[in-house]
């Protein structure tokens, strides 16, 4: 029974871990008349180097430009039509995440050039126009600073060694 | 050293996750529990210390310890490892989990061979400790690099081990260091 319970919150914690891992990659993204910028990394002081990014045009699903990241992570192209922005990236070693950004009243600034005031106090913000629908669901898992993670795997190699030699001596 | 999912051939992460499963038995039987905590304390270094990265000839390496596990866990090294490496996995993306068979059987190589370089008798201690740390990342790279050979990579995979003799080269000395210090502390620890 005491294993079968032990054996629980052990599967539980799994559980957990897979609740709070993250894909490798995280995209950040900024957009500044006419370019889309977007700064990749495993982590802050690890950029993902060298990764293919392909970039597809809202609805057609054809790549509209694709390319390589650049030794600090970073990739930009300039959106020629509103919409959603498909972003696939794959660094070559198993890593891949794919974002969808959605650029809003775009055809605005195309024509207009500069974003007029109204807009910008409409927006509230300089870049407004873009959101990640993943965006949420990356806040929620992908920045656990790293000694959050290094405690808790930490408390889990004690706690299972601990639960472990309690049984043994016991046991014993 | 960690290789990621997607990269070495399924069949062969089958094969060897199934072969990790066997060894976690035959290894782990008849634990003492006067082992475990060792196993714990040792573990919690492994898993740690990979976290520290050295930027080294285009990529970046990181100690594994590996020698050092397989001198002061023996083969209980090999259940120790595959744990960390599952909890790398998780917790830091270091690793995948369809590779954590072959991850565990490449590194817990390196520490069963590490083992057995300990126990020959006729070498002196500080040549044992050095020969030990060495194969803890030598033999791992070497697998490593035979996995992306029968995955079809080419054999310019096989350079790879060019960067692995220096880091080998730098983790038997991290080992000898540790074992000198541990013979003067808790000689006991090692023997």
């Amino acid at each position: 029974m005491k294993k079968s319970v032990t054996l629980l919150v052990f599967f539980f914690a799994l559980g957990l871990f897979n609740h709070v891992s993250a894909h490798g990659i995280h995209i950040d993204y900024s957009f500044k008349y006419p370019s889309v910028s977007l700064n990749i990394y495993f982590s802050k002081t690890s950029p993902v180097v060298d990764a293919e990014v392909s970039i597809f045009s809202p609805g057609s699903g054809d790549v509209f430009v694709s390319g390589k990241t650049d030794k600090d992570g970073h990739f930009a192209f300039n959106p020629d039509v509103p919409g959603e922005w498909t972003v696939k990236v794959d660094d070559g070693m198993g890593h891949r995440k794919t974002v969808v950004i959605a650029i809003e009243d775009f055809s605005d600034q195309l024509v207009s050039g500069p974003v007029h005031a109204e807009e910008e106090e409409a927006h509230s913000h300089d870049q407004p126009q873009i959101h990640d629908h993943n965006h949420d669901h990356e806040n929620g898992q992908g920045h656990i600073p790293l000694v959050y993670k290094i405690i808790f795997g930490l408390s889990l190699i004690f706690g299972i060694t601990g639960v472990w030699y309690g049984l043994k001596a016991r046991k014993k | 050293m960690h290789i990621a999912d997607g990269i070495i051939d399924t069949r062969i992460c089958i094969a060897a996750q199934v072969a990790s499963l066997g060894l976690i038995y035959l290894s782990g039987r008849r634990t003492e529990a006067d082992e475990i905590p060792k196993m714990g304390i040792t573990g919690a270094a492994l898993f740690v210390i990979s976290l520290i990265h050295i930027p080294f000839a285009g990529t970046s390496i990181h100690p594994g310890l590996f020698g050092l596990a397989g001198i002061i866990l023996g083969k209980r090294a090999f259940p120790v490892i595959f744990t960390v490496l599952l909890f790398q996995s998780f917790i830091f993306q270091h690793g995948g989990l369809l590779t954590l068979g072959v991850n565990a059987i490449n590194m817990g190589a390196g520490a069963i061979f590490a083992m057995l370089v300990w126990r020959k008798k006729f070498l002196p201690e500080s040549v044992k400790a050095l020969l030990a740390g060495f194969m803890g990342v030598f033999i791992p790279a070497f697998l490593m690099s035979v996995e992306f050979k029968l995955t079809g990579y080419g054999k310019g995979i096989f350079v790879i081990m060019s960067v692995y003799v220096l880091a080998a080269l730098a983790e038997s000395v991290i080992t000898l260091t540790v074992v000198k210090f541990f013979r003067k502390v808790k000689s006991d620890i090692i023997n």
